[in-house]
């Protein structure tokens, strides 16, 4: 009966609404306990050169320096950093051979990730931090790869194994294989604007395959993804990333006006009596030249992260949320309320968190912002609050009741930009209770060539690249699966170690 | 005794408000104290000087006395203020600073307030030496549009020393209207509790102004009354509390504003 009612909520959603749901950012199912931070793609145009220093305390003592060096031009791009706590380490981009070399940290995704650069949830299409192109720079391993016209070969540390790795494409069809561990598995996949899919398998025949087709329903956008295979089935590569073996999903977007509505909906099953279902409904509609007023509702039934097989079956969640935005370029407000509860229509809170956030232009082209969080979650219950960097989104762990209020001043000083940055907590955080966390870093962008400036970032836009439309979403997240290693406040993905 | 008094409070958080609280709706544009105890400066540049007393719950022990002087210049707003509460033996002083700046369409401003027992005479100095208890706390408004006002205070962002009486968290707000006006609240979750949502409306007769204003958690209401004659403004407001009772709050204030005020 409840599958029934499941299968009839995605339905009626899918029928009577429409896509492009707005996903939150969440930490991948990899990420331990504690914060975990994205890297934002890379943001510089042709000929640029960035560089930025940069100095931070965690409340404690200690003061850790960093340093951050990119660059784009000639074909070839790269950022190191050093000294960053999460974030360290680099990457290298050069031709070579009439294809690219790219050294260091490595985020290949092949086909629909199944092999390879998966998202391992299964409501999400594609992972955002995975493969060319990705909203957030991933770190899946470290090693070499070589890319060129037909043939892309890769060699690192994975998921704390050597991998290595090729694949040859014709056309809108690939054929791959991994290898590492002592097996190997292959990969097939074809890909065209609108159609993907993709089977995996390895000698012992365990398999899977997925699909995803996109089309236009009228002006409605519509998206549909099917996966199938065996639960033993597990990536060489990413392991954690896996995913539930059997999924559906879908998502429908249509403009109406000023106003965009969006429906999501996902059922799963990890493995027999273990499912869990998803659907969701947004509303997002334009308030004039700067304004916006985003609504939703969302149902949850059943385990969201790879439950243990002795693991109890996992309640409903129900909730909703708001969002407001408005002011002007000069001075801007934007307000959050978010309520997760047991019950249906979000009654019997489990979760809840309200968010506001206030920036003004200062003088000399600076720009003042405070974001101050209150949130308050049952025991076992647990979010993330997204705090949007210059260059990182950071998703902070919380519990409990308790508060978060960031401030940071950015200013024109030296020809670059100096952002300080002063963070205070309050209970339910692993930062509660300490002094003040602040950061301080100056940056300068330069163009090695002249010609166009980068169009990255305008400080006016209200919903601009630069992560700000994430910066209030909270993660819809239960608690990280049983298993998961805690990893400290800061969390390294796998192939930090 | 003194924690008695302080739990009573806690255990009501029946009004967000505290030391410098007038009776006034919430979410004007025009309320004096607005500064100082919510870090919402006031939209119009305006000269004022405030006096105001609350007795909590019926309790003739429990008062609080506030004098309060706000000024502007230019978009610039800044406010003073001091109270005190409870009998000198148990009660506490509080001195409130504000800062701020605003526009007829936006605005943004600083609260800070110390706090010390009356169980030593009072000196200036003492409000800022360890033992006392220091909060600060940030708010801001705009116009989203012609009439419509939303505003976010946080006036307890960081706290040091003595832990305030009330916990405050941060409140999120929208008003439409001004004299007759509808207004809708949030208040965030604190620990023990799950928020509190509020909705309230004032009704303009020259020169008085009537306003009354419904709270969950659990259900309760308050009621206001002001009157305006020149530049002199007397508010009365009454929160009604199902288990502790009735709170009373009265204010006198003389402002002087330009006509032109919205």
């Amino acid at each position: 009966m409840n599958a029934l009612r499941r299968a009839w909520l995605t339905a009626w959603l899918l029928t009577w609404t429409c896509v492009a749901f707005a996903q939150s950012p969440e930490p991948p199912p990899e990420a331990g306990e504690g914060d975990y931070t994205l890297e934002q793609a890379d943001s510089l145009a042709d000929a640029e050169l960035e560089v930025a220093i940069g100095a931070a305390s965690r409340g404690g003592p200690d003061i850790r320096r960093s340093q951050r060096v990119s660059f784009r031009g000639g074909g070839a791009r790269a950022t190191l950093r050093d000294g960053d706590e999460a974030l360290s380490g680099g990457r290298v981009e050069a031709p070579f051979a009439g294809g690219t070399l790219a050294a260091g940290r490595l985020a290949p995704r092949w086909g629909r990730g199944l092999a390879l650069g998966g998202a391992g949830e299964p409501w999400v299409f594609t992972a955002e931090d995975r493969g060319a192109g990705a909203r957030y720079r991933g770190r899946s391993g470290t090693g070499l790869a070589f890319e060129a016209r037909g043939a892309s070969l890769f060699g690192g540390r994975f998921a704390r194994r050597d991998v290595f790795g090729t694949r040859v494409r014709a056309g809108p069809g690939a054929l791959g294989l991994l290898a590492g561990g002592r097996t190997v598995q292959g990969s097939v996949s074809h890909d065209t604007e609108d159609r993907s899919a993709e089977l995996v398998f390895d000698p012992r025949g365990r398999w899977r395959a997925e699909a995803v087709l996109t089309d236009a329903i009228g002006e409605t956008r519509v998206a549909l993804r099917v996966r199938g295979g065996l639960a033993a089935f597990r990536s060489l590569a990413e392991p954690a990333r896996a995913g539930p073996a059997h999924a559906l999903a879908a998502s429908a977007t249509r403009e109406l006006g000023s106003t965009t509505a969006s429906a999501f909906g996902a059922l799963w099953a990890w493995r027999a009596g273990q499912s869990g279902a998803r659907a969701a409904l947004e509303v997002d509609a334009r308030l004039g030249q700067h304004g916006s007023f985003a609504c939703g509702a969302e149902d949850q039934h059943g385990p969201r992260r790879e439950p243990s097989p002795r693991a109890r079956p996992s309640g409903t969640r129900q909730g909703w949320w708001c969002e407001w935005r408005g002011g002007s370029p000069g001075a801007r407000l934007a307000l959050r309320h978010e309520l997760w509860g047991t019950r249906s229509l979000a009654r019997d809170a489990v979760r809840r968190a309200v968010v506001a956030r206030a920036d003004w232009a200062a003088p000399y082209g600076g720009r003042l912002t405070l974001t101050h969080a209150v949130w308050r979650a049952r025991s076992g219950e647990s979010l993330y609050l997204p705090e949007a960097w210059s260059d990182r989104l950071v998703l902070r762990a919380s519990s409990g009741a308790g508060s978060r209020t960031r401030c940071e001043l950015r200013l024109p000083v030296a020809t670059g930009t100096v952002r300080l940055g002063l963070s205070l907590a309050s209970g339910g955080t692993r930062a509660a209770g300490r002094r003040p966390a602040w950061s301080v870093e100056w940056s300068r962008r330069s163009r090695l060539a002249p010609g166009p400036a980068s169009s990255r970032g305008s400080v006016h836009a209200l919903r601009g690249t630069d992560g700000e439309d994430q910066q209030l979403r909270i993660v819809r997240h239960a608690r990280t699966r049983q298993g998961a290693r805690g990893q400290g406040p800061e969390h390294h993905p796998p192939g930090d170690r | 005794m003194k924690r008695g008094l302080w739990a009573l409070l806690l255990v009501a958080r029946a009004s967000a408000a505290q030391d410098f609280a007038g009776a006034s709706p919430a979410g004007s544009t025009r309320v004096p104290d607005g500064l100082l105890d919510r870090a919402l400066p006031s939209a119009s540049p305006a000269l004022c000087a405030a006096v105001s007393q609350t007795r909590w719950w019926g309790l003739p022990g429990l008062e609080t006395r506030a004098a309060t002087a706000s000024g502007s210049f230019h978009t610039w707003r800044a406010a003073l203020g001091l109270s005190q509460t409870g009998e000198p033996e148990l009660g506490w002083t509080a001195l409130g600073l504000g800062f701020g700046a605003s526009t007829a369409r936006a605005g943004a401003g600083l609260r800070a307030c110390a706090r010390r027992d009356r169980d030593a005479p009072f000196r200036l100095v003492r409000a800022f030496t360890p033992g006392a208890g220091v909060e600060a706390g940030a708010g801001a408004w705009l116009l989203a549009a012609d009439g419509v006002r939303v505003w976010a205070s946080a006036p307890q962002v960081w706290t040091s020393g003595a832990a305030p009486p009330l916990s405050r968290p941060l409140e999120l707000g929208v008003r439409a209207g001004e004299r007759n006006a509808a207004w809708v609240r949030l208040v965030a979750p604190r620990a023990g509790d799950d928020g509190e949502r509020s909705l309230g409306m004032s009704l303009a007769v020259a020169p008085l102004q009537v306003w009354a204003e419904a709270r969950d958690a659990p259900l309760r209401g308050s009621m206001g009354l002001s009157a305006a004659i020149a530049s002199l403004r007397v508010d009365a407001r009454v929160d009604a509390h199902p288990v502790l009772g009735e709170t009373v709050r009265v204010a006198l204030a003389w402002v002087r504003e330009p006509r032109s005020t919205p």
